[in-house]
């Protein structure tokens, strides 16, 4: 018996959910204001942060304001870096060293509050493209290799959409599964591993707007990702699989593992638990469902896109 | 002697032939890999841990039986503490 999810979960798009906790009490002042599906997100004390953020949240639309009853999220500043605090952090009791680390962490809060407002959205830990005309959505953990192939995907003309947390409603008005950009810029790890291609170290390096050893942050350019707000129907699901060496495979993929690749990656506060595994059973079952296997990106994306890039790019 | 059978306010969600069940209270969704899954289904009336056991050693017949007794009486124990499962008079 494995434990693969909750429904109602505290925190972000790892976990979490608003349900229970009312907005912060918020002090008088100047605040970040974000926009949301149904109002808009105040954080309270980010104004330090609002470089870091307007780098990791791309164009997500933010403005600052001046206080009101209260705050969805709290930054508070401490002896040790920085605290978030508020129903859609995933632990208040968490130091956060440098503003780095605290804008990427309000930025995964700031999804939270996102889909708490909407009861028909979920948040998966997926990457996704528009290849051919849907989104090609990329399940995985940590380390799956979900950036490198968006990257890929993007370096080879198809529209960028997220590397990390895709925003999704399980069935839009036409009951289409539909995904919901929201900006973010992508993050790759650094070094690039070999193998990767010359081409695609020139796309990575040409796009780099904040770097470390370790990762880089990358501005698109306009036409290479999609923008906050911009919606697509989903045209594919697929498991990610990375493995050390060996060619790329893609396989069709049992309903059930699929199911549980979905519910072992959601975000869904508004969601019972047993309608989750109820809708993830219909989106699994209502959408092609695939298995990918690689070691290399840059061929595992070459693979996807043979199957999937038949119609022409919107 | 004790007996065992499923929580009746637990959800239960079989896909092809693998199950995902919800506990109600805390919303945990559990995914039953295939032993666990026979229990469960084995649980649709009530059962012993000792008929249980009996049952899983029939078909398994070359398996160690120490340890599927172990296995069975463990699987039970985990399910019961996560309210998957109930005692019965």
């Amino acid at each position: 018996m494995r434990r693969i999810g909750t429904s109602n979960r505290r925190g972000q798009a790892a976990a979490g959910t608003g349900r229970e906790n009312g907005p912060c009490r918020a002090r008088a002042g100047r605040r970040l204001i974000f926009a949301g599906p149904r109002r808009s997100i105040t954080v309270e004390g980010a104004a330090a942060l609002k470089d870091e953020l307007a780098v990791f949240l791309g164009d997500w639309p933010f403005r600052e304001g001046e206080g009101g009853d209260g705050a969805d999220i709290i930054v508070e500043q401490t002896g040790k870096g920085y605290v978030l605090r508020g129903p859609h952090t995933p632990d208040d009791s968490m130091d956060l060293p440098d503003a780095r680390y605290a804008a990427n962490w309000l930025a995964g809060a700031l999804i939270s509050a996102y889909v708490a407002q909407d009861e028909g959205l979920i948040c998966l830990h997926a990457a996704a493209n528009r290849v051919g005309s849907g989104l090609v959505v990329f399940m995985g953990g940590s380390l799956a290799g979900k950036s490198s192939l968006a990257l890929q995907f993007a370096a080879a003309g198809h529209r960028f959409f997220c590397d990390d947390r895709l925003v999704m409603h399980c069935a839009d008005k036409a009951g289409t599964p539909t995904g919901i950009c929201l900006g973010l810029v992508p993050k790759v790890r650094l070094p690039l591993p070999a193998g990767a291609g010359d081409g695609f170290g020139e796309f990575i390096n040409r796009r780099r707007i904040l770097c470390w050893d370790d990762a880089a942050y990358l501005r698109l350019a306009r036409g290479e990702a999609a923008r906050f707000g911009d919606r697509c129907g989903v045209s594919a699901l697929i498991v990610l699989s990375r493995h050390p060496q060996g060619p790329a495979t893609l396989r069709p993929a049992a309903r059930a593992e699929v199911v549980r690749a979905l519910l072992s990656h959601i975000f869904a506060p508004n969601i019972p638990g047993a309608r989750l595994v109820r809708d993830m059973t219909v989106l699994a079952s209502q959408l092609p469902v695939y298995s990918l296997t690689f070691s290399n990106s840059r061929e595992a994306s070459r693979l996807v896109a043979a199957r999937f890039a038949g119609t022409a790019d919107a | 002697m004790q007996r065992y059978r499923r929580n009746p306010a637990v959800s239960e969600t079989e896909v092809d032939d693998e199950i995902f069940l919800v506990e109600p209270e805390g919303e945990e969704i559990y995914y039953l890999e295939p032993v666990t899954s026979g229990l469960w289904r084995l649980l649709a009336e009530p059962k012993t841990l000792a008929e249980a056991q009996a049952i899983l050693l029939d078909a398994f017949p070359d398996q160690d039986a120490a340890a599927v007794e172990r296995d069975v009486a463990a699987a039970f124990e985990d399910m019961l503490a996560r309210k998957l499962i109930v005692t019965v008079s």
